[in-house]
Parts: structure tokens; sequence; C-alpha cells
């Protein structure tokens, strides 16, 4: 009986040890099925710190953990309440914003519910005199108030009718903890700071950000990765290597070796919206009355000049040439968007004809307007630069040389780096061909002011009475049919005016590890075209 | 050996100040920091107000002896690209990066050519002789990015066995280490084999050989002990060029250290970041050729006089 009972007694012990060991290798099995990380290779941003009011273009990166007042939808791109914004609204001249704030959502690390005082402190803290965001003038120069714990309202002295977009994707504005600043001051958030992200910040190292996901996300939403890295990689070729070698899940690669990616067995993944438009400006027509930097003699001065380098350009084969995997299309009207003020599908309709790739209409403008014999300095300068984020630019310059030669056109490359090109721009010395983009895609009053009226502004170069006359008109109104139609006035006007090149509209693509990711829903709202990382779909 | 010293030295101090001068005319020349640090959109009121922020309005001169200043403390201003930190902070930051790639390549350099070059002239004409010809004229003809992306293709995505970039354990470090080591392992055996020939063939070997002294005491030991001040007086350019390669290969490897982060600044014309890169450059160069030099002058007390 003792006996029996013994074996009885080691048959459970080794049961019950044999359960047990199950159970913390099954336990160790999910804890290695749950962590699961995502290591994204992108390239170095042009500013790394935690300070979002201290950076100057597309910094993204903080994108995962910090969050702007209103959320997008992943696929449409449209502005919804499902942000930190549940709700807004504004009187009847746009001069005062009211957010309602969601309730409930926690910053990271413990700072607490966010109120109305976090987002009065963030509104500080990026209209201070070091914030150099873009956009940031639009959002100085209001007046901001907590009207209760879960309402902010901004007054300005005139209408701000583009008020969301400066809180949407693009973001001039990241909500800060107000707490975590009490208590620590710059010097905090320098360390760790806080958000509301679907991700939350844990440490930076040179050349690395790490995130983790928070589980209770106001949203509802958990990501998939548990944990995410974010690895400046400069060097196109190490990118793909990463991504190949399994290293990286995600690497934002340029297009010329997308298709290496591709036929390696990978995937892209690619946003649901147009991030950028390209241009190349007829810069220098700097001709608005009186102006002494306006230069006649220069030989796009002549809109015949300018029609005949619009009619050089074969578009479709440079589309072919730049982006042989797609993720592209012509681009008929710079800074018209579909669902912006001013939007003219007539134009769409007339641009396959007017900016044809014609070379006996050139060849017949070009004698019209007497070129190059008529000309003290024929050259049509071709500025020649590096822009972050558009690694195409360099090849899109010297095809639209090889074009504009053959076209009879005399033509110089001029190498430039892209703060170069700024600096002549502010200068109003910027005489020359330079390329541009629109990223992402600016309400059109925030267009025209960036690229139309902005007299000393680094890049854009078109300044005449019209065109400052109707925007300042535009500006001036707040009754939308209005100014729906003196935008559609200008958008018609620039297109008869060849004033500047349009080119590309150019979505995001994104090579993924289809072993590891199974897709990643984004919709190409801010500058760097990447947001919604917790989207970032793992395979089971 | 201290007058030898003091000129030395004073040499070495006069070389970081003409570096201060060029450092600080040179990123001028380039342009200003607000072209490359405002967005696209920034009005000329901004542009205006960072240029007296940082002090660019005021004449060169001033802005100059104000850095000087700043440097001989140590303070080279706040990072512009890297908000919230110090210009010397951020490179402190990336140097144990680069100190420790650095280092590793050179170890290998030492150990991969010194012998090698010794071997080659031992047995000279003989097929590791040839060999190591090969491999300087391949060390100094092949370009170290080019090297680099082979080695990074090769070893991390075809053949699985090594990290492709970052940084990380030891086996991170092992394909940037031989990427920047590879130019200098040609050089070094090039040295080492042509000062261990001339030695071979002096008297005193043939003596010592005469005496019965087996050959691995004569080349190893010997040999090896005089014909070392030639290579030892290339250190000084092995560390110059450890530093300026790493440019490059950090650029590939993603290896976040002081090259790397060179080239970033560059391109962001952070001008307290470059200003304080090239100035640890040069201290770390002007202190490895002064180190060079009094060991060169103590093994070698002709140099003294």
């Amino acid at each position: 009986m003792t006996t029996v009972s013994a074996r009885a007694t080691g048959l459970t012990r080794r049961l019950a040890a044999g359960v047990a060991l199950a159970s913390i290798m099954a336990a160790g099995a999910m804890g290695a099925a749950e962590a699961r990380q995502l290591v994204a290779a992108v390239a170095t941003p042009s500013a790394e710190t935690n300070r979002f009011w201290a950076a100057s273009s597309a910094w993204h990166a903080l994108d995962p953990a910090l969050e702007g007042l209103v959320a997008h939808d992943p696929v449409t791109g449209e502005m919804t309440g499902d942000g930190l914004a549940e709700s807004w609204e504004h009187n009847e001249d746009f001069t005062v914003w009211t957010f309602k704030l969601r309730e409930g959502v926690q910053f990271h690390h413990g700072y607490g519910e966010l109120t109305a005082d976090d987002v009065v402190h963030s509104y500080m803290l990026h209209t201070r005199e070091d914030a150099i965001t873009p956009g940031v003038e639009q959002l100085r120069g209001a007046e901001v108030e907590a009207l209760d714990r879960y309402t902010v309202q901004f007054t300005y002295p005139e209408p701000r009718l583009e008020k969301l977009f400066l809180h949407g994707g693009r973001t001039v504005m990241k909500i800060y903890s107000k707490a975590q600043f009490a208590q620590e001051g710059l010097e905090g958030y320098d360390e760790r700071f806080a958000g509301t992200g679907h991700y939350q910040f844990v440490s930076r190292s040179p050349g690395r950000i790490f995130f983790e996901s928070v589980d209770d996300h106001y949203s509802g939403i958990t990501p998939d990765f548990t944990e995410l890295e974010l690895r400046f990689v400069d060097e196109p070729a190490t990118k793909l290597a990463m991504l190949l070698s399994g290293e990286a899940q995600v690497a934002d690669l340029p297009r010329e070796l997308m298709a290496d990616a591709l036929n390696a067995g990978m995937d892209v993944a690619q946003s649901s919206r147009a991030t950028m438009q390209t241009d190349i400006v007829f810069n220098g027509l700097y001709c608005e009355s009186g102006d002494p930097a306006c230069r006649t003699d220069l030989p796009w001065y002549d809109v015949r000049i300018r029609e005949a380098i619009n009619r050089a350009l074969n578009r479709e084969e440079m589309l072919e040439v730049l982006f042989p995997g797609g993720g592209a299309d012509l681009l008929p009207r710079f800074a018209m968007v579909e669902g912006h003020e001013g939007y003219d599908p007539t134009l769409v309709e007339r641009f396959p004809d007017e900016y044809a790739h014609d070379l006996d209409k050139v060849a017949a403008l070009l004698e019209e307007a007497n070129y190059p014999d008529g000309f003290a300095d024929p050259i049509i300068p071709l500025v020649l630069t590096a822009v972050a984020g558009q690694p195409e630019i360099p090849l899109q310059t010297e095809l639209a040389h090889h074009y504009l030669t053959a076209a009879g056109f005399e033509v110089e490359i001029r190498e430039i780096d892209h703060a170069g090109v700024g600096a002549l721009g502010r200068a109003r010395e910027l005489y020359m061909l330079n390329p541009i983009r629109n990223a992402p895609p600016r309400p059109s009053e925030v267009a025209f002011r960036a690229f139309y009226t902005n007299p000393g502004g680094p890049y854009q170069g078109w300044e005449d009475d019209w065109t400052s006359e109707k925007v300042a008109a535009m500006l001036g109104s707040i009754d939308l049919e209005e100014r729906d139609q003196i935008a559609r006035e200008i958008f018609n006007y620039l297109f008869e005016q060849y004033n500047d090149i349009p080119l590309f509209e150019v979505y995001t693509q994104v090579a993924i590890n289809p072993e590891v990711v199974a897709g990643w829903q984004f919709p190409g709202v801010t500058s760097s075209g990447f947001s919604h990382w917790h989207m970032v779909e793992a395979v089971e | 050996m201290s007058k030898f010293f003091l000129v030395r030295f004073s040499e070495a101090i006069v070389a970081l100040w003409a570096i201060t001068v060029i450092v600080f005319a040179l990123t001028h020349l380039s342009g200003s920091p607000v072209d490359a640090l405002l967005p696209d959109d920034a009005t000329p009121e901004q542009a205006q107000m960072l240029i007296e922020e940082w002090g660019l309005d005021r004449p060169l001169l001033v802005q100059y002896f104000t850095f000087l200043g700043n440097v001989l403390q140590g303070d080279f201003g706040d990072s512009l690209k890297w908000r919230g930190q110090t210009a010397m902070g951020v490179v402190l930051d990336h140097l144990p990066a680069t100190l420790q790639l650095g280092s590793f390549a050179v170890l290998i350099g030492v150990v991969v050519a010194v012998p090698l070059g010794v071997l080659a002239a031992a047995r000279k004409n003989s097929a590791i002789d040839t060999s190591a010809n090969v491999l300087a004229l391949l060390g100094q003809s092949i370009p170290n990015f080019w090297l680099g992306i082979i080695l990074v293709w090769l070893f991390g995505v075809t053949l699985g066995w090594l990290p492709t970039s970052g940084r990380g354990g030891f086996s991170h470090m092992i394909l940037p280490a031989i990427a920047m080591s590879w130019f200098q392992i040609a050089a070094l055996t090039r040295l080492t084999r042509s000062a261990m020939l001339d030695v071979l063939d002096a008297e005193y070997i043939k003596l010592a050989r005469i005496k019965g002294l087996g050959e691995r005491a004569v080349v190893w030991k010997h040999a090896l002990r005089n014909a070392a001040i030639v290579p030892l007086t290339y250190f000084g350019v092995l560390a110059g060029s450890i530093l300026t390669g790493s440019v490059v290969i950090e650029t590939v490897f993603a290896w976040p250290g002081i090259g790397w982060l060179a080239i970033e600044a560059i391109r962001g014309r952070d001008y307290p970041v470059v200003q304080s890169v090239v100035v640890v450059f040069a201290v770390i160069y002007i202190l490895a050729n002064l180190l060079v030099d009094l060991l060169y002058a103590y093994v070698d007390p002709r140099i003294r006089r």
C-alpha cells in the first residue's frame, strides 16, 4: 500500500513537474510570439531631437509616439475625430477654433490624462522664438485658452481657414505632457518624452530610435509589433541588404532599388494618396510692379519660352524612367489637389493637349520668340540638387537637360546643394530653373502663400501683380464659394502662363518583408509620407 | 629630449590653431546654416530672427574670436541639428563608436600586415611574396566604399554569416573594420617588406647568421626590431586615415561614429558639430603624430639632434 502510494506520489510529482514544464514552455512560447520586433531602415532625417518644434522639415520619426490634435483615416486620409480631438468647430469668420478633446487619453510613462492645459502648453512650446517647424507662422498669433478640462479654444485676429491642416498629418504642433514639463523641464523631454501615440518612446541612441507598443491605447488598437526600431541608414544598398538579410523588415528604398527588392521576394506597401507633387520652377521671375529684381531679359520671362520648355519634356518617358515600378502619375497643375479649393477638372482635361511633348510646336515657339538669337544670354540654367525624401531629383534634372538640349535649348546644369538654392532664393538671386516639391500636398491657400506670394521665400520665384492681388483677395474672403472661384481663376491663370513645369504626383512606397509584414495601410498625409505605424500588420 | 618634445608640442599647438582658422573659414564659406535649417515656407523675418539669435550678423572676425574663446573652454555651442544637445556632447556620444571601430581596424591591419610584410621579405620572390604584392596592389586600388558594399552583400546577405550594418556586438565590427583596414594592410605590408629587405641585407644580420643564429631569431628578433622603425612612423598617417576613412565606411555600414556624424552635420550645415568633429579629428591626428615623433626619437636617438 505504501509502495503504491509512493509510486502514485512519484507519478503525480512527475506529472505535476511535466505539466509545470509544459506550462513554462508554453508561456515562454507565448511570450516569444507576443514580443515581435519591427525594424525599419529609413533615411537619416534632417534633424534628430525630441523637441519637435526645433525641427525644420519632415521630422516624423517621433510620430509613433507623438500625436497632433487631428487624426487621419488610414485609407482615405480624411481628417477624423478618432484622434486626440474628437470634434472641432469654428465661428462664422474662422477666427475662433474650438477643439473638444477625447476624455481618458493617457500620456505614456504615467504622466496622467490629456487635458486642455496640455494643448495650451504645447502651443506655447511650438510657437517659441526658436520654433522652426514648417507652417509655424500660420500657427502663431493665437490666444489659446482652456475653456474646461477637455475643451481648448484658439482665437486669431484674422480668419484661419486652414487651421486643421496645421494639426493633421502635416502637424506643426505635437501634444506634449505639461505634467512632465513641470516635473522635469525640457531635459525630461530630451531624455524620455511622454506622448499619446500607439507606441511609447523608449530611448534614442546614435542612429536609432526605440519604441514599444502601448497596451491600453485609447483607440482600442494594439499594434501587432510590440517593439519598433527606426534605424537611420543613408546608403541605399545597405538598406536593401538589411531588408534581404532579415535585419530590417521595412526599408524606404529609392525607386531604382525597389525592383531588386521585388525580385528578391520582397513586397511593396504604398500610401493610399499621393504624398507629394513634383515640379520645376521658373525661378527669378520677381516681377511685381517696381521690383528691381525683375529681369525681363531672362529667356523664361517670355511665356512662349516657358511653353516651349514645357512641351519639350516627354513626361511619359520621364515617368517610366524615374518610377519604373509605378507609384506616380502625371501632374497637370502644381499645387492643385482634388478636394481642395479651386480644383478645376477642365485643367486636367486640357493638360494632355496643352502640355504635350511636341517638338514641332517647340520649334515654332522658339522661332516666334527668336530664341536663342534674340536673347543676350540664352542659357537655361538647370539646378541639380539633392532633396531629402526625393532621391530621383538628380536623374529628373538630367532627363530634363536631355530633352531641352534635344529641343534646341542651350542648357547648363548647375550643381548646388539644396540649402544653397534656398540661400540664392532668399537673396532673390535664383535666376535658374530649380526642382521643388509640395509634400504633403497643401491646401490651396497654404500652397499659394508658400509658392506664389512669398517674396524672399527660398524656392519659388513666381511673383506678379495679378497673382498677388488674387491671392490677397482669396485670403481676405471667408466666403467659401468666392474663395473656390478665386482659387480656380488662379490655377487657370498659372496653367495658361506656363508659370512652372508640373511633373508628377508621387505616392510613398516602402519595401516590406512579406514573411514578417503582411501589409501597411497609411494614407500619405505627412511630409515624409509615413504615418500610422500601428497599422503595420504582422504575418500571423 | 625635453627640448625636442617642446618643439614638437609647440608645432602641434600652432597646427591646431591653424585648423581652427581653416575650419571656421570653410564652414562659413559653405553658406549659412539658416538656409539649411529653415523650412521651405519660412519667411524672411524668421530667417532674420535666427541670424540674430545665432550671431551670424556679427562681423566674421568677431565671430571667429568668439568661436576661438569658446573652443578654448571646450564649448562649441549647441548643435543645430541635434537640438537640445551641445555640439561637443553630440561628438562625444559618437566618438566611442569610431574609436572602437578604428582600434579594431588598426589591430587587424597590424596583425595581418606586419607578419605578411616580414614573411614576404624573408622569402623574397616566393609564392608568399607574390601573394603579398598582389594583396598590396588590390588593397591600394580597390575603393573602400566599394569593398564595403561587396562585403555586406557577400557575408551579410548571400552567406548570412555577419550583420550587414549598425553597431552591436563584436560581429558588427568585423566587416567595417576589414573594409577600413584594407588599404592600411596594403600600405603597411609594403612598408614592412621594404624595410625588412633593407635590414636583411645589413652586415650585422649577415654576422648574426655567420654566428649560427637560427633564421627565425634573425628575422623576427634582430631584423624586425630594426626594421620596425619605418612602419612605426607610418602609424601617425594610419591613425589619420582611419579617421578619414571612417567617414565613408561608417556611412556605408550605418556605423554611428563621428565619420557618419560628420556627413550628417555637413548635410545639415550644423556648424558647431562640424567644427567640433574637425577639431576632434585634428586633435587625434596631431596627438598620434606627436606620439609617433616621440617614439621615433626614443627609438632612434639621431632624430633628437
